[in-house]
């Protein structure tokens, strides 16, 4: 069935030029509070213009491994808790529900229903991958994300390779999250999708099969 | 703490008014939709604030979440043993949990906000 997005979802959508820390982070703040002004549903995949470190809401700028490490690295700071994420050789991805959506008032089932939609686009490609389902809460203290524990997180072979944190504001939620493609140089602890699955990841047919399931998502809501 | 006594915001911050302070914390049912948490950026004592702003940031492991005066007014007193004992917010969001206190500029607006019964069919909305 045809349905009408647009009343329901603002925009969901792909960025083709990858844009500056500064400016990704200034677009989530702006879809968030669009969801609140304007009572839509955003959603966009979007890249980096350059390896950059974002932190999460009250990681410490300076010191630590900020200035040592990534000492070169342009760092943003997200309005999302959790840990540290190098932006290089990865896919971002950012949503922003509105206070009036049945999923804002639950906010913990909106990292289920996103990481399942990743997990069944992959699985059209043949890449296998799950959720973690078990709390390895004692993880949480390292600086970057993708060695920290959590539920929700989507493993390839033990691995995790796609993570995510929300802010909630006004009863809106944003939540934004990042899949690891290839290992970075820079962090060749953390490894990718297309290392752990031994396959290269079709980066615009998982798009296409992620906003597939996210769009009917809003058009559940809008016939609800 | 007798939860019939107190005011609540369609944010989910309770308040409790003695007729010249209005203590305000999160409830319970905000403290589980937040989960494990692990910071709290507490008001700042003596700044104005707006019922519907945001004065405070309380962080869970994956979640940052914000904190709204539910009155206007100005900022009395900040629970500062929140900042080393977070887990009074899951512990006892109602009493030990409470996270600051105001003095309201217009008292009536606490006539405004939700009672008891009217917060608990919100929660029930809200699917728990």
């Amino acid at each position: 069935m045809q349905t009408d997005f647009s009343t329901a979802v603002g925009s969901l959508y792909l960025e083709l030029v990858p844009r500056s820390g500064e400016e990704n982070m200034a677009i989530d703040e702006q879809l968030l509070e669009r969801a609140i002004v304007d009572d839509q549903i955003f959603f966009r995949f979007y890249r980096w213009r350059e390896a950059t470190l974002s932190l999460g809401h009250f990681q410490a700028k300076q010191g630590g491994p900020v200035a040592e490490r990534f000492a070169n690295l342009p760092v943003v700071t997200r309005l999302s808790g959790g840990g540290a994420i190098l932006h290089d050789r990865e896919l971002t991805y950012s949503l922003a529900i509105p206070a009036a959506h049945p999923l804002a008032k639950s906010p913990t089932s909106l990292y289920a229903i996103v990481h399942t939609a990743f997990i069944e686009a992959l699985a059209e490609q043949g890449i296998e991958v799950s959720m973690r389902g078990e709390e390895l809460a004692a993880q949480n203290g390292e600086f970057l994300c993708f060695l920290r524990g959590d539920r929700h997180d989507v493993l390839c072979n033990g691995q995790k390779v796609l993570g995510s944190a929300q802010r909630r504001r006004k009863g809106a939620v944003l939540q934004h999250g990042s899949l690891i493609l290839e290992a970075s140089p820079l962090a060749p602890e953390v490894q990718g999708l297309n290392e752990l699955s031994g396959r290269e990841v079709l980066v615009d047919r998982l798009v296409f099969g992620v906003m597939n399931r996210l769009g009917q998502l809003a058009a559940s809501w809008e016939n609800a | 703490m007798d939860l019939s006594s107190l005011r609540y915001s369609q944010t989910h911050e309770w308040v409790h008014w003695d007729g010249n302070v209005a203590t305000v914390g999160i409830t319970d049912f905000a403290v589980s939709q937040l989960t494990d948490l692990v910071y709290v950026e507490l008001p700042t004592v003596g700044s104005e604030i707006k019922a519907g702003e945001t004065c405070g940031e309380i962080e869970s492991v994956k979640a940052v979440g914000e904190l709204n005066s539910p009155l206007d007014g100005t900022v009395a007193e900040v629970n500062e043993s929140l900042e080393n004992e977070l887990e009074k917010l899951s512990d006892s969001p109602f009493e030990a949990g409470w996270i600051f206190r105001l003095t309201p500029s217009d008292p009536a607006q606490i006539d405004a906000l939700l009672d008891r019964a009217a917060y608990e069919k919100l929660c029930d909305e809200e699917g728990h």
